[in-house]
């Protein structure tokens, strides 16, 4: 629940197209353009302290609060 | 009665011996508007037969959001009822032509079916099947998929067994060099250069083949074989020979970009029943692009656009890259909707294009798994190492353009002027991306005074500057040399100013 509102402060912030009103599940690929990803991709890594491989990156992992979350969980348990 | 079918005055399609076709209306050109009518409109049918198909499946299965079927389905249904009466004429040729052919064994010239739109001939009887194999296995519906669609394209003429050796041939080295001990880079190089080399192999020497016809769909296999070397190298998705070659095969009727592992995805219960309705779904989409790529063609048939000036010359331009833009459509939805009918959960290559209000969004809307792989190899990896925007995002333009290029430029038609104004499409949309990046942050006061952001005025006002500029950089394409591109260019601006 934390790491979700962590998510949703950085998104509000950042994108001016998302609200509050965006539901978990809900695609973000037209809120979050490439240079977006690029920046969320650094938050996710500076905030969470986790290190993202270059082989593990795909747009797919950031389509969506779950898929964020759930990528955040994946790398913190390899980590 | 084979004498009887000779003697009957002969079509472009055949013996004039089907209601509908006489041979008074024998001229090409009579057939040929003919056709398309009808064409048309049963795409209609087969549109409405899916939504209806659609709305049980989502009454059935209790399967929510509907919305975007209730929104158009009265049109939908008007041009559906008048469809029925004109959908018999097209497949009584066809039945005609496959009577006279395999039961006859007369040789009735093949149906020219090559025009838009081509839809109701080929998921008519894939629709069927996905319905009769409704209850197997993952494994049993993918076989017959793969069987019927071989069938359907050998007996029609779209498939001819050169080119299946072909394709065979190239999965099967593909294959064996994902499994080599080698890295995900070196095997990734070397099947690009596969990949080239079975663009070159078709072009130069399998001319003539359904191979070589499908060469502008090849480069772009690129992505895709690359996506597998990774994912079995990753060892998430270890690639098996009898999932890799349909894998690749819908490619080659220019299918959508995808990942081996969304294909192949595990999927069952309510979740299958998701895909199947995503299926009908993308087929309905592709039924009404179809309709309006076949209304474009005749619209700019009419209205020629080097006959054109100003403002109507824009209208006309724009009719032009929607059709372009939708006969695409057609394509990947045709591709997409008969996998998920047949349960294989493969994702959307787009999200409604026609309302971008930037050069960014658009490419945010268009073709998204290509897209995805070209920021994940090309714009992040560039990104990540220097944070060199510019290079990042002209890199990953320049890279769609070469795959869209390489196989145009084997065609002997092509010459110095098409490299250039292609590279030019390319480089111009790199530089409108970036600018469109850029200048918010340069002038963010100007930006926040105008309330340019979340304002439906704006939104509009974006959507018509963005559909002009690909309007206008459609008509800059479908010049033939300098001087039409100069004449055409003067023709907007002098009417204009």
């Amino acid at each position: 629940m934390e790491n979700e509102k962590r998510i949703r402060a950085f998104l509000s912030e950042r994108f001016p197209a998302f609200d509050e009103t965006f539901d978990r599940a809900e695609d973000l690929s037209l809120v979050v353009d490439s240079l977006g990803l690029f920046d969320l991709l650094e938050f996710v890594e500076r905030e969470f302290n986790v290190d993202v491989p270059t082989e593990e990156f795909s747009p797919q992992k950031f389509s969506s609060i779950d898929r964020i979350l759930e990528f955040i969980d994946q790398l913190q348990a390899h980590s | 009665m084979i004498d009887r079918i000779n003697s009957l005055p002969q079509t472009p399609y055949g013996p004039a011996a089907v209601k509908g076709y006489d041979a008074d209306r024998s001229s090409p050109a009579v057939d040929a508007t003919f056709l398309k009518a009808s064409t048309a409109l049963s795409s209609a049918v087969t549109g409405f037969i899916a939504s209806a198909y659609c709305r049980v499946l989502a009454l059935l299965l209790k399967i929510p959001n509907t919305a975007w079927l209730t929104r158009d389905h009265r049109v939908f249904f008007g041009l559906a009822v008048l469809g029925l009466f004109l959908i018999t004429p097209r497949f009584l040729i066809l039945g005609q032509f496959a009577f006279s052919r395999f039961v006859l064994g007369h040789s009735a010239a093949r149906p020219d079916f090559t025009g838009w739109p081509y839809l109701p001939v080929i998921i008519a009887p894939l629709v069927l099947a996905a319905l009769v194999t409704f209850s197997f296995g993952t494994a049993a519906r993918l076989a017959s998929l793969v069987s019927l669609s071989l069938l359907g394209g050998l007996a029609f003429g779209y498939l001819d067994v050169a080119s299946l050796l072909a394709f065979v041939a190239f999965a099967t080295v593909c294959f064996a060099v994902i499994r080599l001990p080698i890295s995900r880079l070196t095997a990734a190089f070397i099947l690009c250069a596969l990949t080239l080399t079975l663009t070159l192999v078709t072009s130069w020497w399998l001319a003539g083949t359904a191979i070589a016809a499908m060469a502008a769909f090849q480069t772009p296999l690129i992505p895709m074989v690359w996506y597998s070397a990774y994912e079995h190298k990753g060892q998430r998705r270890p690639l098996t020979f009898q999932r890799f070659v349909p894998y690749l095969y819908g490619r080659f009727f220019a299918g959508p970009v995808m990942t081996y592992g969304d294909m192949f995805a595990s999927v069952s219960g309510e979740r299958l029943a998701e895909v199947r309705f995503g299926g009908i779904k993308a087929l309905y989409v592709a039924a009404v692009a179809s309709i309006v790529a076949a209304g474009t063609d005749l619209l700019l048939r009419e209205f020629r656009l080097d006959e054109l000036t100003g403002l109507p010359l824009l209208i006309a331009s724009y009719a032009g890259y929607v059709g372009m833009y939708c006969k695409i459509v057609v394509a990947f939805n045709t591709v997409t909707g008969i996998l998920r009918l047949f349960g294989l959960p493969v994702r959307d290559s787009f999200n409604y294009w026609l309302l971008a209000r930037t050069p960014n969004e658009h490419w945010q809307r268009w073709n998204l798994l290509f897209r995805e792989w070209v920021i994940t190899f090309v714009f992040f990896p560039i990104m990540r190492a220097k944070r060199w925007l510019f290079a990042a995002i002209m890199s990953a333009l320049i890279v769609s353009g070469a795959l869209h290029l390489i196989p145009a430029a084997m065609s002997s038609q092509w010459t110095v002027y098409h490299t250039t104004i292609e590279v030019s499409y390319w480089i111009i949309n790199g530089l409108a991306i970036y600018f469109v990046i850029k200048i918010p942050g340069r002038f963010p006061r100007l930006i926040s005074a105008l309330g340019v952001r979340d304002n439906l005025a704006w939104s509009i006002i974006g959507i018509v500057l963005t559909s002009s500029f690909y309007s206008i950089l459609y008509g800059m394409r479908a010049s033939g040399n300098w001087t039409d591109l100069v004449d055409y260019c003067e023709r907007l601006v002098t009417s204009v100013l």
